[in-house]
């Protein structure tokens, strides 16, 4: 009858296996395989799985579970469809209004409000001096409060 | 503080730096546990380019999902979980090419104080070729179930305890024992050419 080996005689048999090892100078190149496969990875995934990634490690640091995470996506579907819904697209103009916009008078608007032509006070004298202006004076130009730069630039604010 | 524990908190700190986008400490990982992980693969496929283009899955496999790794295990162990999972699904998928493709053996195993024993112990392994000898075991290696092999891969070539076998493939340690009791009684009848002749077992 053949003699079995032992566990212990086994178990050194199979430790031989250790000194199996890969070629030289393997684990210098691993680096650069393995950025090139990662690169590979980005340029065949599609854009759809690269925004979900990025979404996933923009919530990564705030350690939510699935259930938080629903939870606020679905608060953030609400708000904006709530907000969808308290503009909308356009706003209705009442139907007098639209008369105007047509080519209708303004008399339309108020039939029995009287207008009166030169019906308003003459500035007083004291009043007049602001609005004069003086013909010698360099023109002067009032822009709304909004940062204006005459050098040629791209950036609009 | 001894060896694992320093180790377990460097693999700590450049787990978390990974995740902030740091690429430098992602390489740091990969140099540092690519050796390991590949004995284990390697191990498992007895194939050098198998090996190699699975070693590269798993390090893409761990490049896309640390973000989500939360350290309720060891880096380590979640590490080769990965690994053992696209190995052993890699082997079961590949059922007609079984060729050895077998890394060379070191130079060491000559002064390998067991593979001495076993010289002295046993004629056959005496008598037997070096590469001989590998084809032999790796042939029987190759004959047990993916996930018979898996464990004796752990635990007699890598020499990982239970406990840690366990962890990593989410079984019990009473599985991994029955496993590696099977494993092993299959490896024995493979490798009774082996055993030591009666002569050469006297005291």
């Amino acid at each position: 009858m053949q003699k079995q080996l032992d566990e212990k005689q086994l178990q050194a048999l199979l430790r031989l296996k250790r000194h199996e090892n890969p070629p030289p100078g393997y684990f210098d190149g691993l680096l650069d395989r393995v950025h090139r496969r990662q690169r590979e990875e980005m340029l065949s995934r599609p854009a759809w799985q690269i925004a979900i990634d990025r979404i996933r490690a923009f919530f990564a640091p705030l350690q939510m579970s699935w259930r938080q995470a629903g939870a606020l996506a679905a608060l953030l579907v609400v708000g904006v469809f709530a907000i969808r819904v308290a503009i909308p697209d356009r706003i209705a103009v009442p139907a007098q209004f639209a008369q105007v916009v047509d080519g209708g008078s303004l008399q339309n608007l108020a039939p029995n409000i009287t207008l009166q032509p030169g019906s308003t006070k003459p500035l007083t004298a004291q009043q007049n001096r602001y609005v004069q202006r003086d013909p010698d004076a360099p023109v002067r130009f009032i822009i709304d409060a909004q940062p204006v730069s005459y050098e040629t630039t791209q950036i609009r604010f | 503080m001894d060896e694992q524990e320093k180790s377990r908190r460097e693999d700590e700190d450049l787990v978390a730096r990974a995740q902030t986008g740091d690429a430098v400490a992602f390489d740091a990982l990969v140099m540092k546990h690519s050796p390991r992980l590949y004995a284990l693969v390697y191990h498992m496929t007895a194939n050098h380019d198998d090996t190699d283009d699975l070693l590269q899955d798993v390090w893409a496999k761990v490049y896309r999902s640390i973000g989500g790794f939360r350290g309720q295990s060891q880096f380590y162990t979640w590490l080769h979980s990965v690994a053992a999972n696209t190995t052993v699904n890699f082997v079961k998928k590949r059922t007609r090419r079984r060729t050895l493709n077998l890394d060379d053996l070191d130079s060491g195993i000559l002064q390998d104080k067991e593979f001495i024993e076993l010289q002295a112990a046993s004629t056959p392994v005496r008598d037997a070729d070096l590469g001989e000898l590998q084809k032999k075991i790796n042939e029987a290696i190759q004959q047990l179930t993916p996930d018979h092999r898996l464990v004796v891969t752990m635990f007699d070539i890598q020499g990982m305890p239970h406990a840690d076998i366990a962890k990593t493939l989410r079984i019990s340690e009473g599985t991994v024992r029955s496993r590696l009791f099977y494993a092993h009684q299959q490896l024995r009848t493979q490798l009774a050419e082996f055993a030591p002749t009666n002569h050469s077992t006297a005291p």
